[in-house]
């Protein structure tokens, strides 16, 4: 069935459909996970019962979420093994601890944890059910930290020796390969992306449920929370997208002419290309909606700064334009959408209209999916505008692959897409389903336990007999 | 599923050698269960 396809591209579409699926997860977790310790921590400060309710609807969304973002990634780590088994081999030595690391993290802090978060608040106390939080929380941020350590040094290698075998071996200090030049932009540019996506999903949440109840308090306190996020770290999230870039441009300038369209160079300041058609066979842009020297002016901070194109750089170790292009397009529009949602709701706030504006509330639902598009087309535009290197400048694409045939490789993509759509289309139904009820405390627990009781026992489910067992919940309660 | 074990009040009441006998406990099931999906994944891809 696939002898006619090329196994390296199979296996790159391979990984790219895995790491896509697998992004999802942890990019809503990392979120999702802070802002739960948020809640448990500001419930055991204020002992406002709402944070509480808050907490056990979204722990529920997080724990699924959570398991999908750890079977997919184990797959992933495997995917190493199987399909760039070469890479691996010549990359083992200095990305292996830091994997290592990673897993060990997920593990132990973030799974480990994620029981007693889950069973344990009848069982550990309030104290320590909190820390185990706070746990969670922690370890999703330095699992994020590690893998994104190996991923950054992957675009900018430093602290490598190479050896005599040709494998990547770690140099004097292990400092240089984990932080390496790009490391820093990376993790505050992605750990915010994450943040962002989780405020938006909760947001939409939010919004959805005060669409149908505007005086829904427990709603309202997520919009709000979700919406604060919104206006306080998209800004900062497009700054740091900003440093990001110009970091970008200096170790990696081929995939910044690629993001940018710039085929060409410019002795004399470059245009911004706002929209157009990248026209890689003719090397221009086509239709191109441009603003003159505004990409001088971005990038190098000068009107007249000359900007090298596509053409300095040889034909075989360009990236393919296109698809860089466009993903770069959708993150930065995606981003200003996020900002534009953060002003709104200050304003909104500003006017006393924050639970009372349908049509931010339906704006913020239509945005909930946001974040994920987002991620997944920076993802695409960092890790396409990298090739045709997996190392780069130092190791390439075609070299890293597995002496594999296609029919194999075709086979299990094959079973990794009809396998992936069946468990996590499953288990992303069940988050939506839990996402469109509204969230509740105890207070509606007690009363609907008498209506249940009498539903079970019907020779007392008469009028009276449920009037007076309301009455002494109640009371209980 | 998760709301019914959920009295914290419950949790503070236990003497704190049991809490972190409960707290153990659950941590290497927790563990113990990501290891067994690992595993079996590991011998799905393997398979």
């Amino acid at each position: 069935m696939f002898d006619g396809f090329d196994a390296l591209l199979l296996a790159r579409i391979q990984f790219a459909f895995t790491v896509s699926f697998h992004f999802i997860f942890p990019a809503f977790s990392i979120g999702l996970a802070s802002y739960l310790a948020v809640l448990e921590g500001l419930w055991l400060k204020t002992n406002d019962d709402t944070y509480l309710d808050l907490f056990k609807y979204w722990r529920k969304i997080f724990a699924i979420a959570f398991a999908m973002g750890v079977v997919s990634g184990i797959v992933m780590s495997y995917q190493f093994g199987t399909n760039w088994s070469v890479f691996s081999d010549r990359t083992g030595p200095v990305i292996g601890p830091l994997m290592a690391y990673e897993v060990l993290t997920a593990f132990f802090l973030e799974a480990g944890f994620l029981g007693v978060m889950l069973f344990g608040m009848d069982k550990v106390g309030r104290k320590l059910h909190f820390t185990a939080t706070l746990m969670v929380a922690v370890g999703t941020f330095i699992s994020a930290f590690w893998i994104l350590s190996v991923n950054s040094w992957m675009q900018t290698p430093t602290g490598y020796e190479i050896a005599a075998n040709g494998q990547f071996v770690p140099g004097e200090s292990w400092l240089a390969i984990i932080f390496n030049p790009s490391f820093p932009y990376r993790l505050v540019h992605t750990v915010m992306a994450a943040y962002l996506t989780t405020a938006f999903v909760v947001g939409a949440v939010g919004a959805y449920h005060l669409l149908k109840d505007k005086a829904d308090h427990r709603a309202q306190r997520m919009f709000s929370m979700a919406m604060w996020m919104a206006a306080l770290v998209a800004p900062l999230q497009i700054f740091a997208g900003d440093m990001h870039g110009l970091n970008t441009l200096e170790h990696q300038p081929a995939k910044v002419m690629a993001m940018e369209g710039h085929y060409q160079s410019h002795p004399d300041g470059a245009p911004l290309i706002l929209f157009g058609i990248p026209n890689s066979a003719e090397q221009r842009v086509d239709y191109a909606v441009q603003i003159p020297k505004a990409s001088s002016l971005i990038l190098k901070h000068d009107l007249d700064a000359p900007l090298d194109g596509l053409d300095t750089v040889p034909e075989d170790k360009r990236p393919p334009v296109g698809m860089v292009f466009w993903s770069f397009r959708v993150m930065v529009g995606i981003g200003f959408a996020m900002l534009g949602i953060g002003l709104f709701s200050l304003l909104a706030r500003v006017r006393g209209r924050l639970y009372d504006w349908p049509w931010l509330h339906r704006l913020a639902i239509v945005m909930g999916p946001s974040g994920f598009a987002a991620v997944i087309a920076g993802w695409i535009t960092t890790e396409v505008g990298r090739q045709p290197y997996t190392v780069y400048g130092l190791l390439t694409t075609a070299d890293s692959v597995s002496p594999l045939a296609a029919p194999a490789v075709g086979a299990s993509l094959v079973a990794f897409i009809v396998t992936y759509f069946i468990m996590f289309g499953a288990g992303t139904a069940y988050i939506l389903k839990l996402m469109s009820k509204p969230a509740t405390g105890h207070e509606e627990a007690a009363a609907s336990g008498p209506l249940r009781s009498a539903g079970i026992t019907p020779a007392s489910a008469d009028s009276t007999q449920r009037g007076r067992s309301g009455t002494m919940m109640e009371e209980g309660a | 599923m998760l709301g019914d074990s959920d009295d914290p009040d419950r949790g503070d009441a236990r003497p704190l050698g049991q809490k972190l006998g409960w707290m153990a406990a659950l941590w290497l099931i927790s563990v113990g269960v990501v290891g067994t999906v690992a595993y079996a994944i590991r011998w799905w891809i393997n398979g």
